[in-house]
C-alpha cells in the first residue's frame, strides 16, 4: 500500500516539517526561545489558517531535537472529554517521550537539582522527599503510568510533569491546540494552577482561533493574566518570492518572479491562499504547459472560485 | 426493452458521460488530503465521488461513512465499525460473516487479522445488523488509528453530511463530528478525507467556525451538461436533437432527464419530446404525494410553500403569506432548501429542484412545455 506523497503546496492542515514552511524560521526561533530561555507560557491566537499550529508544532520539533520534551494535544480530539481523559493522554505522551525515565537525566544532575528544589510537588512525590532523586523519578514514571492506564486527577499529572523538568534539566512544552475547547472540557482551573506554579520547566503553549472565546479564557477566569501573547506575523513578500521560487524549482517548474509576485498579491500573502493558487499552477502544468502569465492568472482565477478560498 | 431496462442502460451511459467529472475529482484527490464535493440535491454527488474513488484505489483502505440514517453517536460508531470491516474484509465477505453463513477459511482469516488490530468488540459490532450501543465514536476513531498503524494509509469518505441536520434536535452533531475527523486527519498524515453532501450543508464543514474552514479543496458538482446528456442519448439510440430538447426541458436534472430519455427510448423516434414530457407529467407515480408529505413533515406550512414555489409565486408576497410572518416563511424556505426540495438561484428566485415535481405541482404545465 503506497503512502500519500507530501504535497509541494500543502493546502490542508499544519505544514510539517519546518523546512516546508516558507518565511517562518525567525517566528519559530522566537517562539522556541520564549519557551526554552524565558520559560513563559504563550498564547498563539489569530485568524484561522495563518499557520499558528504549524509554527507551534515546528517549535515543538525543535525542542525535541534539543533534548526537551514536547507534548501536543488538539482539544477537539474525540477521546479528550474531561480532566481525567486529558490527564491520561498527557501521561501517555509523556511516557512515550521518556518523562520519568532515568535516561533523560544524568545522575549528578539529578542530585543537584533535587537538592535545589524547595517545594516537593504532588502528594505522591512529596511523600518520598527530596533526597532520593532516583525514587522521585520513579514516582513520576509510576504516576504517569497509572494516569495513562486508569486516568488520574489532571492536577496531579500536571504536578508530576512539572517536577520532571527540574529533575532532568529539560523543558516540557505542552501545546494545547483548539484551546477554546478548554472551558467546555472543564480543565481551565487545573491548567491555571499548573501554569502559575513555581515549576518553570513546564511551559504551556495555547493555540486557538475562536478569538472571542479565547479572549474570554485569558481575560476572565482562572487563566486570566497567565502567559503572554505570541503573534504569528505576516510572511514577508521577499520570503514568499524566494520560497515559492525554490518550491517550484523542486518540482521542475520555473515561474518568473514577476508572476510569483502576482500570486502573492492575489493572495494578500495569506499562507493558505498562496498555497492554493500554487497548487492550481502545479495542476495546470502537469500536462507540460509552461507557467506563463496566462496559466498563472488562470490559476489565480480558479483558486478564487474554489469554495475553500478565504 | 421496457422502461426500467432503458433506465438502467441510461444510468450506465451517464456514468461514462460523467467520467471527466470523476477524473477531475480523482485528480483533486492527488493534491490534497481533504477534499469536499458539494452540490444541490439529486445531482449525483455520491455516484460521481464513488466513481472518482474507484479511479484511485491505491491510497489504502477506503472507509465509507454514510450519515444518511445515522441516529446517534452509537449508530455512527457502528457505521464506522462496519466501514472498517468492509474495507479490511470486503463487502460481500462481511455479509457472509454477519449472516453467520458458511464462510471460507480465507474470510475467517481476514476477520481474525482484523480482530488482532482493532479488537474483538469492534469486529463483533461490525457484524451486527444494527448498533448495540457498545461502540461509541471515540472507540471507533481509535480503531481507525490502529488500522492506519497497520495498513500505512486510509481514506475516509463521509457522505450525506446534510442528513442529520434535516431532523430538528438530532443527536448527531455533524459540526462536532467533523472536528473529530479533522483532528484525526491532522494527527495521522496518512489519512485522507473526502466529505460530500448538499451545498446547503456546506457551512457545517467549511464555514468560518467549521472544522475544514480554508482547508483542502472544495468542488461543486453541477448537473450533467447538455453535451453529457446527448452522449447518454446516443447510447440509447435517441436522436441528438430530441436528447438536447429533453435536457433543456428538464434543466439537466439527473433523475428527471434519465427518466425522460428512457421514456423517449421506449416511445421511439416518432414521438416528439414535448409529448414524452407531457406523458410523464400526467403520470402518477406518487412523487407529488410523497414530496408534499415530506414538505409538511418539515413545517406545517411546508406543503403550502412548496406549491407556491412550484407555481412561481413569490413566497414572501403578501398574498401568499397571509397572516404568516416573513420570519416564519423564511424558516419554511430554509427547511425545504436543506431537505433538497427547493433551491435558490438568486435573490427571491426559488425553484423546486426536481422539474418533474415542479411541473406536476404547478398549474399551466402545458404552457411551460410549449
Amino acid at each position: 500500500m503506497s503512502a500519500l506523497p507530501l504535497p509541494a503546496f500543502p493546502i490542508d492542515g499544519p505544514v510539517l516539517p519546518e523546512s516546508r514552511q516558507i518565511g517562518r524560521r525567525d517566528t519559530i526561533a522566537d517562539l522556541t526561545a520564549r519557551i526554552v530561555d524565558q520559560a513563559t507560557h504563550q498564547w498563539i491566537v489569530g485568524p484561522r489558517r495563518i499557520g499558528k499550529t504549524s509554527v507551534a508544532k515546528a517549535s515543538a520539533a525543535r525542542l525535541r531535537a534539543h533534548g526537551h520534551v514536547a507534548l501536543e494535544l488538539d482539544l477537539s480530539r474525540s477521546s479528550v472529554k474531561d480532566g481525567p481523559t486529558l490527564a491520561s493522554e498527557l501521561a501517555r505522551q509523556a511516557r512515550v517521550a521518556g518523562v520519568g525515565s532515568r535516561t533523560l537525566a544524568g545522575e549528578r544532575q539529578l542530585s543537584r537539582r533535587v537538592k535545589r528544589m524547595t517545594r516537593p510537588a504532588g502528594a505522591a512525590i512529596g511523600a518520598i522527599g527530596d533526597d532520593d532523586p532516583a525514587r522521585a523519578l520513579e514516582a513520576v514514571a509510576a504516576l504517569l503510568g497509572a494516569a495513562e492506564e486508569r486516568g488520574a486527577d489532571l492536577g496531579t499529572v500536571l504536578q508530576g510533569l512539572g517536577l520532571a523538568p527540574a529533575l532532568a534539566s529539560r523543558r516540557i512544552m505542552v501545546l494545547l491546540d483548539e484551546v477554546h475547547r478548554l472551558r467546555s472540557i472543564g480543565c481551565d482551573a487545573e491548567i491555571a494552577v499548573a501554569a502559575r506554579s513555581q515549576q518553570r520547566g513546564l511551559v504551556f503553549v495555547f493555540a486557538g482561533s475562536e478569538e472571542s472565546v479565547v479572549e474570554e479564557l485569558r481575560d476572565d477566569g482562572p487563566l486570566a493574566n497567565v502567559g503572554q501573547s505570541f503573534s504569528v506575523p505576516e510572511i514577508a513578500t521577499l520570503d514568499w518570492l524566494h520560497g515559492l521560487g525554490a518550491r517550484f524549482a523542486e518540482i521542475g517548474l520555473h515561474v518568473p518572479e514577476g508572476l510569483l509576485f502576482e500570486v502573492v498579491e492575489a493572495s494578500s500573502g495569506h499562507p493558505r491562499s498562496t498555497m492554493l493558487i500554487c497548487s492550481y499552477i502545479q495542476s495546470a502544468c502537469r500536462n507540460g504547459d509552461a507557467a506563463d502569465a496566462v496559466l498563472v492568472r488562470d490559476a489565480i482565477a480558479q483558486a478564487r472560485r474554489d469554495r475553500s478560498w478565504t | 426493452m421496457d422502461l426500467s431496462e432503458w433506465k438502467r442502460r441510461a444510468w450506465v451511459a451517464l456514468r461514462t458521460a460523467r467520467a471527466a467529472e470523476a477524473e477531475e475529482i480523482a485528480s483533486a484527490l492527488d493534491q490534497t488530503r481533504v477534499l469536499g464535493v458539494v452540490g444541490e440535491a439529486e445531482v449525483g454527488k455520491s455516484q460521481t465521488v464513488a466513481q472518482a474513488l474507484a479511479l484511485r484505489p491505491d491510497s489504502g483502505p477506503l472507509l465509507t461513512l454514510d450519515l444518511d440514517g445515522a441516529a446517534d453517536e452509537w449508530h455512527v460508531g457502528w457505521l464506522v465499525a462496519r466501514a472498517i470491516a468492509r474495507a479490511a474484509i470486503g463487502d460481500m465477505d462481511v455479509s457472509l460473516l454477519a449472516a453467520e453463513a458458511l464462510a471460507p477459511e480465507r474470510v475467517r482469516q481476514r476477520r481474525r487479522a482484523l480482530t488482532r488490530v482493532v479488537g474483538t468488540a469492534l469486529v463483533e459490532e461490525a457484524m451486527r445488523p444494527t448498533p448495540t450501543g457498545e461502540i461509541g465514536l471515540t472507540a471507533a476513531l481509535e480503531a481507525i488509528d490502529a488500522l492506519v498503524e497497520r495498513s500505512g494509509a486510509a481514506r475516509i469518505w463521509i457522505d450525506h453530511i446534510e442528513a442529520p441536520g434535516l431532523t430538528p434536535r438530532h443527536p448527531v452533531d455533524v459540526h462536532d463530528l467533523l472536528w473529530k475527523f479533522r483532528e484525526l486527519n491532522e494527527r495521522e498524515p496518512l489519512i485522507s478525507l473526502v466529505i460530500s453532501g448538499r451545498a446547503a450543508a456546506e457551512r457545517m464543514a467549511n464555514g468560518p467556525s467549521a472544522a475544514f474552514y480554508g482547508s483542502g479543496r472544495w468542488l461543486t458538482l453541477a448537473r450533467p451538461t447538455v453535451h453529457a446528456w446527448k452522449e447518454v442519448g446516443a447510447d440509447l439510440a435517441i436522436d441528438p436533437r430530441h436528447a438536447e430538447t429533453l435536457a433543456g426541458l428538464t434543466s439537466c436534472h439527473p433523475q428527471t432527464t434519465l427518466l425522460a430519455l428512457s421514456a423517449q427510448a421506449v416511445a421511439g423516434a416518432d414521438v416528439q419530446p414535448r409529448d414524452v414530457m407531457l406523458d410523464l407529467i400526467a403520470g402518477d407515480d406518487g412523487l407529488n404525494a410523497r414530496a408534499l408529505q415530506h414538505a409538511r413533515s418539515l413545517h406545517r406550512l411546508g406543503g403550502q410553500v412548496l406549491l407556491q414555489v412550484a407555481a412561481g409565486a413569490p413566497p414572501f408576497g403578501a398574498e401568499q403569506r397571509g397572516r404568516t410572518s416573513r420570519t416564519e416563511v423564511a424558516k419554511v424556505l430554509e427547511r425545504l432548501r436543506a431537505a433538497g426540495l427547493i433551491a435558490r438561484h438568486g435573490r427571491g428566485d426559488w425553484q423546486v429542484v426536481n422539474p418533474l415535481l415542479a411541473w406536476r405541482l404547478s398549474t399551466g404545465a402545458r404552457s411551460w412545455i410549449g
